[in-house]
C-alpha cells in the first residue's frame, strides 16, 4: 500500500446521548473500489457522510490526500471529492445535461465562465456513464438506473480523484444493480480514480470492490481483500450471524447464511 | 368656494357653517353611522385612509379639510389644493371647545368669517336650551357607556366630546379615572358596580349578542342601575364628530332621559 | 412522571391558586357567599365574587384544559409536535367568521358566537387538511399552510375591520382572549364540551396509538386512516372553536401543553392525552392569575390570550430543533415533471413586453363617476403623476416578492415557501409599535427606523437558524413563523387597548399605496433591479440548492454562506415590499409557481420569470384595487390575496402525493 488516500485517526462522532463511532483508526488506500460494509446501525453511512464533510466529527482527526480534511475550502475539497447522497433528490425540471453540469461547479465556482473546457468535461462525462442520449431529456422522466448514471455522470463531470457512494444500489433491481457498480468499477481502474461505496450486499461488495471495509457498531470490524472477506469466520464475525461460502464454477465465491 | 372634507369632524363642522363640501370620505357609513340626512350631490371620495386622489383631482376642490389624524396624506392633499388641518380630538384634552373653534377658523378661511360666529352663537343657545331640560336630571351622574359584548364595555371620558358635552349640560360623568384616546376599553361590566348612584347611557346600539347575554347576566341584573331601572339607550352618533354631532348627542339625551328608562 | 415533574405541577397549580385567592381578597369583606349561591341575598361584591371571580378561576382551568386537549389530538394525529389550533390556521377562520358576521350579518350572532365559530375554524381546518393530505401531513408544510391560511384571515379581518372605519370593540376584546365572566353559562357550557372532548379523546386514544405508526402501518393493521383522522380533527376544531367562541382567540396553550407533558415525561399516548390538559388547565389558570394581579395593582386590564401569545412565540423558536419526523423526501415536490420551454428567452421577452404594454395601458384608462373613460391628453398629464409612481412601486413591489418567494422556494425546496412566512413583515411590525410606545409622538423617520430594525432583527433569528448545518432550510422557515405569531400576539394586544396608538397600528397594517410618491416609487424600482441583479448572480447557488444540502455541498457549493446571503437577499425584498403591499399577498407564492408551469425550468429563467409575473401580477392587482370598489380603494395586498388565494388552493389541492 503506497500513500493511503485517507488516514482516519482516534475518530469519534456523537450525536446528543449516543457515540456513533468510537474511536476509529484506519487508513484507505487510493485507486482502488473500496466497499463500506455492516450490518443496519453499524455507523457505514456515518463513516462515509465524515469522509464527505457532510457530518461534523466530534474528536480525532481525518486527512485527505495528506491535508486535514478541515483545512479544505468547500470547493477546493469538491474539486478532489465527489459525494453521491443514499437518496438521490428529484431535479425538478432539469435536463440531464444540466444536473451534469451541476458538477463543474466546483471549478467555476458561483460566478466563473462556463467555458470550453467545462463543456468539454460535461460531454466526456455523459458519454462515460453513457447518458450522452438522454442528454435534454428531463432528469425525472428516466428510469432508476438512468437516473442513477446520470447521477454518476454529474460526480465525473466533478473531476474529482474520489467518489463517495452512499448505496448506490439499493434502490435497483439486479440487473441495474450490476451495471451501476460496473460502471464505477471501470471508471476507477480506466481512470486511476478511487471509489468509497456503501453497500448493503455483501456478494456484490465481493465481487466489484477491490479493498471492504467493515464496520460493526461503530468500530472497525476487519479490513482487506475480498477474499479475506469472503470466509465464513470473517463474515460471521462482521454480521453476527454463521454463515456459509459457495465457490462458483469461474472460482467466485457467493456467500450464504448458513 | 369648493370644499373638499377627509375628515368627519371637517365635514360636519363645514355643514354646520352652511358650507357644504362638494365631496367628501366614506360617505356611505357617515350616513349610515352617524344617521344624519344626505346631501344631494355630495362626491364620495372613498376610504379616509386611502382617499381617491384622482377624483380628488377631478371634483378641483378649492381647499380639503383635514386632521393631523391623516397627517400621513397631508403632503399628497397639498398638490391638490389647500389643505386646512384642525385637531379636535386630543389624548387628554377636552374637545367641545376646539370643535368650536374650528367652526371659527373654518369660516375664516372659507372668507366667511360671520357664518362661524353665527354658527357659535346657535350652538350656545341650543345648548342653553338643553341644560335646562336636562337639570332636573343633575341630580345623579351620568355613566357614559358603550357595550362590546355582553362582559366588556368602554366608558366615555372627560376628553371625549361626549363626556364634555355631559359637562356643559350641567351633568357629572361618572368615569373620572383616565382614558385612552375618549376612551376607556375594554372594561369589564363590573365597574359600572363602581358608581352605584348613577344613571346609565349607553351611547350607540347594543350589540344583537350582547343584549342576550346582558339579559343572562347575574352580575348586570345586580347592578343598582339595573335594578333600578336606570338605563337609556342613545342611536348611533358618531363619536368623533364636531359640533353637530355634539348637539344631536345632546338631543338625544335629552329625549332618552325625558322618555324614560328603558329595561334589557 | 417523575417526581420532578409532579413537584412542578403542583407548584403551578399552587401558584394558580394564591393569584386568584389574591384577587378575592380584595372583594371578600362582604364575607363569603352561601351555598347555594342565591343572588337575591347577596350583596353586590359577593355576586362579583360568586358570579365574576369563581366562574372565571374555573372558566381558566375548563379552557386551558380543553385547549390541551385539542393541541394533544391534533399534534398525535399528524404526528406533527408544533400542530395546535393556532399554527394550523384553526383560530384564524374562527375570528374571520367572527369578523364577517359581526360586520355583514350581526343577525346570525343572535344564537352566540358558536355556530359561526364553529363553521369558520371548520373550514379553515378543512382547508389545512386537504392541502396536507396531498403532502402526508409533512410537518412544516401543515404548519406553513397553516399559517398561510390564519395569515390571510387576518389581514381581511384587519381591512374589513378597518373598512368600516369604526373599531368594533366586540372584536377587539374578541382577539385579545379575555377571561371575564360574569355567570356560570360559560363555565356549563366550556364543561359540557370538554366532557364530550374527553369521552372522544377516550375512545379515540387506541386508534391515535396505532395510527402513531404512520399511515401505512396503520392501514395494514386493518384501521380506516381517513375515518380516525377526519373524527380527530372534528373533536379538535369544536374543542377549539368552543374556546374561541366563548373567550376569544388564545393563542398556544394547545402547543405549550402537550409539549410540556411530553418534557414531563408522558410517553404513551394515553398519558400524553391525559396530562396535555391538566398542563392546559394550569397554563391558562397561571396566565389568568397574573393578569388578575395586574389589574389588582395597576387598574388595568390585560387580555389573558395576548399573555399566552407572547410566552407561545418563543416557545414554538425553542421546540423547533426538537422537532423530529422532518419532511419524507420527495413529498415536497411540486408537480413532478412538469413543462418545460425550449426557448424561454422568447417567452421572458414576451413578458417584458406585456409588463410594460400593461403598465401603459392602464396608465390611460380608468373609473370616473359615471363609468369609464380614457383619459384625453390634459387629465393624463394631470393623473400621470398620481397614476406613475403607483404603478412602478406595484410592479417593483410585486416582483421584489416574487424574487423573495422564488429564491426562498428553490433555497428550502419546498413549493410552500413564500415570504409571507419568514417572519420580517411580523418582526417589522412589532419594531414598528416599540417605536409608538417609546417615543411620545414619533415622527415618519424613527418609525422608518424602528420598522427596519425589527424587520432586521427577526432575520437575524430566522438566519441563525439557517447557520446551523443540520437544520434543514425549509425548518427556517418555522422560525420565521414563530416570529410571525408573536408579532401577532403582540399587535392584538395593543389593539385591545384602544389607545391611539392602535388607531395608528391598524392604519399601517394595512399597508397603502396611494401615498407613494416619485422618490418612494424610483427607490423601489432600482432595489428591485439590484434584487433581480443579485439573484441573477446567484443562479448557479439556486439551481444546485432545490437538490439539498447534500448534494450542494457536495459540489463544494459554500452551504451556510449561500444560505444566509439568499435569506438575507429574501429578507430585504420582503421588508421593502411590505411596506407598501402589507403583511400578506401571495404574490410571492404564486409567482414563482406561475413562472413553473408555464416550463420556466432553470433557475435564472425562474427568477427572472417570477419576477416579471410578480411585477405583471401586481400591476393589475393595484390597477384592480382602484377600480373594484371606485372610489373607495381596497388595500392592494389584500385585493392581490383575494385574487390570487383562490388559484393557489385549486392549484395546492391538484399537485401529486
Amino acid at each position: 500500500m503506497t500513500d493511503p488516500l485517507f488516514t482516519i485517526k482516534g475518530l469519534c462522532v456523537d450525536v446528543p446521548g449516543r457515540r456513533l463511532i468510537h474511536d476509529l483508526d484506519l487508513e484507505l488506500p487510493g485507486g482502488q473500489v473500496i466497499a463500506l460494509i455492516g450490518h443496519n446501525g453499524s455507523s457505514k453511512s456515518t463513516l462515509l457522510k465524515v469522509l464527505a464533510r457532510q457530518i461534523v466529527h466530534s474528536s480525532g482527526g481525518v486527512s485527505f490526500a495528506g491535508r486535514p480534511i478541515t483545512d479544505y475550502s468547500p470547493q477546493d475539497y469538491a474539486r478532489g471529492l465527489a459525494f453521491m447522497p443514499q437518496t438521490t433528490p428529484p431535479a425538478e425540471g432539469m435536463t440531464v445535461r444540466e444536473l451534469v453540469a451541476l458538477g463543474r461547479y466546483p471549478w467555476h465556482g458561483a460566478l466563473g465562465r462556463f467555458g470550453p473546457d467545462d463543456h468539454v468535461a460535461v460531454d466526456s462525462a455523459m458519454s462515460e456513464c453513457g447518458v450522452t442520449e438522454f442528454a435534454d431529456q428531463l432528469v425525472d422522466t428516466l428510469s432508476g438506473g438512468e437516473r442513477q448514471r446520470c447521477w454518476l455522470a454529474m460526480m465525473v463531470a466533478q473531476q474529482a480523484g474520489t467518489l463517495l457512494l452512499d448505496e448506490p444500489i439499493s434502490a435497483l433491481d439486479i440487473a441495474h444493480q450490476v451495471e451501476v457498480l460496473s460502471l464505477v468499477r471501470r471508471m476507477c481502474h480506466d481512470q486511476g480514480r478511487t471509489a468509497i461505496v456503501v453497500l448493503h450486499e455483501v456478494n456484490m461488495a465481493a465481487r466489484f470492490c477491490d479493498h471492504v471495509v467493515a464496520m460493526k457498531a461503530g468500530r472497525l470490524a476487519m479490513q482487506g481483500s475480498s477474499d479475506e472477506l469472503m470466509r465464513p469466520e470473517a463474515l460471521e464475525h462482521v454480521y453476527g450471524l454463521p454463515m456459509q461460502v459457495l465457490r462458483r464454477e469461474d472460482g467466485g465465491k457467493v456467500a450464504v447464511p448458513a | 368656494m369648493r370644499l373638499a372634507a377627509i375628515d368627519w369632524a371637517m365635514l360636519e363642522t363645514a355643514t354646520a357653517i352652511g358650507h357644504a363640501p362638494v365631496a367628501a370620505c366614506e360617505l356611505i357609513s357617515y350616513h349610515g353611522e352617524a344617521s344624519v340626512p344626505e346631501v344631494p350631490g355630495m362626491v364620495d371620495l372613498g376610504l379616509r385612509g386611502a382617499p381617491n386622489y384622482e377624483l380628488l383631482q377631478l371634483i378641483r376642490p378649492d381647499l380639503i379639510l383635514t386632521s393631523p389624524f391623516y397627517v400621513q396624506h397631508e403632503a399628497r392633499l397639498r398638490s391638490v389644493a389647500p389643505v386646512l388641518s384642525l385637531e379636535f380630538y386630543v389624548p387628554g384634552a377636552p374637545p367641545f371647545a376646539k370643535a368650536m373653534q374650528a367652526m371659527a377658523d373654518l369660516a375664516a378661511a372659507t372668507g366667511d368669517p360671520d357664518a362661524g360666529a353665527r354658527a357659535q352663537a346657535e350652538t350656545m343657545v341650543q345648548l342653553d336650551g338643553l341644560a335646562a331640560r336636562l337639570a332636573p336630571f343633575a341630580d345623579r351622574p351620568v355613566s357614559l357607556i358603550d357595550i362590546g359584548d355582553a362582559r366588556h364595555l368602554r366608558a366615555f371620558g372627560f376628553d371625549s366630546m361626549f363626556g364634555d358635552v355631559l359637562g356643559r349640560l350641567g351633568l357629572q360623568n361618572a368615569w373620572t379615572d383616565r382614558t385612552q384616546f375618549s376612551f376607556r376599553a375594554p372594561l369589564p361590566i363590573e365597574r359600572l358596580a363602581e358608581t352605584p348612584e348613577a344613571r346609565i347611557v349607553i351611547a350607540g346600539e347594543i350589540p344583537v349578542e350582547a343584549l342576550d347575554g346582558l339579559r343572562r347576566s347575574i352580575l348586570w341584573q345586580a347592578l343598582p342601575a339595573v335594578r333600578d331601572g336606570r338605563i337609556y339607550v342613545l342611536p348611533n352618533v358618531n363619536a368623533f364628530g364636531g359640533i353637530p354631532s355634539a348637539l344631536r348627542f345632546a338631543n338625544l339625551l335629552a329625549e332618552a332621559f325625558e322618555t324614560g328608562p328603558i329595561t334589557i | 412522571m417523575n417526581v420532578k415533574a409532579m413537584i412542578w405541577l403542583l407548584a403551578a397549580a399552587g401558584l394558580g391558586l394564591v393569584l386568584w385567592v389574591m384577587a378575592a381578597m380584595r372583594l371578600l369583606p362582604g364575607g363569603w357567599p352561601a351555598f347555594p349561591f342565591d343572588p337575591q341575598g347577596m350583596t353586590l361584591d359577593q355576586i362579583l365574587l360568586t358570579f365574576g371571580l369563581m366562574p372565571r378561576g374555573v372558566i381558566a382551568l375548563v379552557a386551558g384544559a380543553a385547549l390541551g386537549l385539542s393541541g394533544a389530538l391534533l399534534q398525535a394525529v399528524l404526528r406533527n409536535p408544533v400542530a395546535d389550533p393556532t399554527t394550523l390556521g384553526i383560530s384564524g377562520g374562527a375570528q374571520l367568521a367572527l369578523v364577517m358576521a359581526t360586520i355583514l350579518a350581526p343577525g346570525l350572532l343572535e344564537y352566540g358566537r358558536w355556530p359561526v365559530a364553529v363553521i369558520g375554524a371548520g373550514l379553515a381546518a378543512a382547508l389545512v387538511m386537504s392541502i396536507g393530505a396531498r403532502r402526508a401531513f409533512a410537518p412544516v408544510t401543515m404548519v406553513i399552510a397553516g399559517m398561510l391560511v390564519a395569515m390571510t384571515a387576518s389581514a381581511i379581518a384587519t381591512a374589513v375591520t378597518l373598512a368600516r372605519g369604526e373599531y368594533l370593540l366586540s372584536l377587539v376584546i374578541w382577539n385579545g382572549g379575555s377571561l371575564v365572566q360574569q355567570d356560570w353559562s360559560g363555565v356549563r357550557i366550556l364543561a359540557l364540551v370538554l366532557g364530550f372532548g374527553a369521552v372522544a379523546a377516550a375512545l379515540l386514544a387506541r386508534p391515535l396509538r396505532v395510527l402513531s405508526l404512520g399511515a401505512a402501518g396503520a392501514q395494514g393493521l386493518g384501521m380506516n386512516v381517513a375515518a380516525v383522522r377526519f373524527a380527530v380533527v372534528v373533536v379538535a376544531v369544536v374543542l377549539a372553536a368552543a374556546v374561541s367562541a366563548e373567550l376569544g382567540l388564545i393563542g398556544f396553550v394547545g402547543l405549550a401543553a402537550p409539549a410540556l407533558a411530553r418534557s414531563m415525561g408522558a410517553r404513551t399516548m394515553g398519558q400524553v392525552l391525559a396530562i396535555a390538559p391538566l398542563i392546559g388547565a394550569l397554563i391558562l389558570s397561571v396566565c389568568d392569575g397574573v393578569v388578575l394581579t395586574l389589574a389588582g395593582a395597576t387598574g388595568e386590564m390585560y387580555p389573558t390570550g395576548a399573555l399566552t401569545g407572547l410566552i407561545g412565540g418563543p416557545l414554538l423558536i425553542w421546540l423547533l430543533p426538537r422537532l423530529r419526523g422532518s419532511t419524507p423526501p420527495g413529498t415536497e415536490a411540486g408537480e413532478g415533471p412538469g413543462t418545460r420551454l425550449a426557448r424561454p428567452t422568447r417567452v421572458l421577452g414576451g413578458m417584458a413586453c406585456a409588463a410594460v404594454m400593461l403598465a401603459l395601458v392602464l396608465v390611460w384608462i380608468g373609473r370616473v363617476p359615471g363609468g369609464w373613460a380614457v383619459l384625453d391628453w390634459d387629465s393624463f398629464r394631470a393623473f400621470l403623476p398620481l397614476r406613475l409612481p403607483r404603478l412602478i412601486a406595484a410592479g417593483a413591489a410585486g416582483a421584489l416578492l416574487a424574487l423573495a418567494g422564488a429564491v426562498l422556494q428553490r433555497l428550502t425546496a419546498n413549493p410552500l415557501a413564500s415570504p409571507e412566512v419568514l417572519g420580517v413583515s411580523g418582526g417589522a411590525s412589532i419594531g414598528y409599535v416599540a417605536t409608538l410606545f417609546m417615543f411620545t409622538a414619533p415622527g415618519q423617520g424613527p418609525l422608518t427606523v424602528g420598522t427596519m430594525l425589527g424587520g432586521a432583527l427577526a432575520l437575524m433569528l430566522v438566519a441563525n437558524y439557517a447557520r446551523r448545518r443540520d437544520m434543514p432550510a425549509e425548518r427556517v422557515l418555522l422560525a420565521g413563523i414563530a416570529v410571525s405569531a408573536m408579532a401577532a400576539a403582540v399587535l392584538s394586544a395593543v389593539m385591545a387597548t384602544g389607545s391611539k396608538q392602535s388607531w395608528q397600528v391598524l392604519a399601517w397594517l394595512s399597508g397603502s399605496s396611494s401615498t407613494v410618491g416619485p422618490v418612494q416609487a424610483t427607490i423601489m424600482a432600482l432595489l428591485a433591479a439590484v434584487v433581480l441583479a443579485t439573484a441573477w448572480y446567484a443562479r448557479r447557488w439556486l439551481q444546485v440548492l432545490p437538490l439539498g444540502p447534500e448534494v450542494a455541498a457536495g459540489v463544494g457549493l459554500p452551504l451556510i454562506r449561500a444560505r444566509l446571503a439568499l435569506i438575507g437577499l429574501a429578507g430585504l425584498a420582503t421588508g421593502a415590499a411590505t411596506v407598501l403591499v402589507g403583511p400578506v399577498s401571495f404574490v410571492g407564492l404564486m409567482a414563482p409557481h406561475v413562472a413553473r408551469r408555464i416550463g420556466l425550468a432553470r433557475a435564472q429563467d425562474h427568477v427572472l420569470g417570477a419576477a416579471l409575473i410578480g411585477a405583471i401580477l401586481m400591476i393589475a392587482a393595484d390597477f384592480g384595487a382602484r377600480m373594484a370598489g371606485f372610489p373607495y380603494e381596497l388595500p392592494l395586498g389584500l385585493f392581490a390575496s383575494l385574487l390570487g388565494a383562490p388559484w393557489l388552493i385549486w392549484l395546492m389541492m391538484r399537485m401529486r402525493r
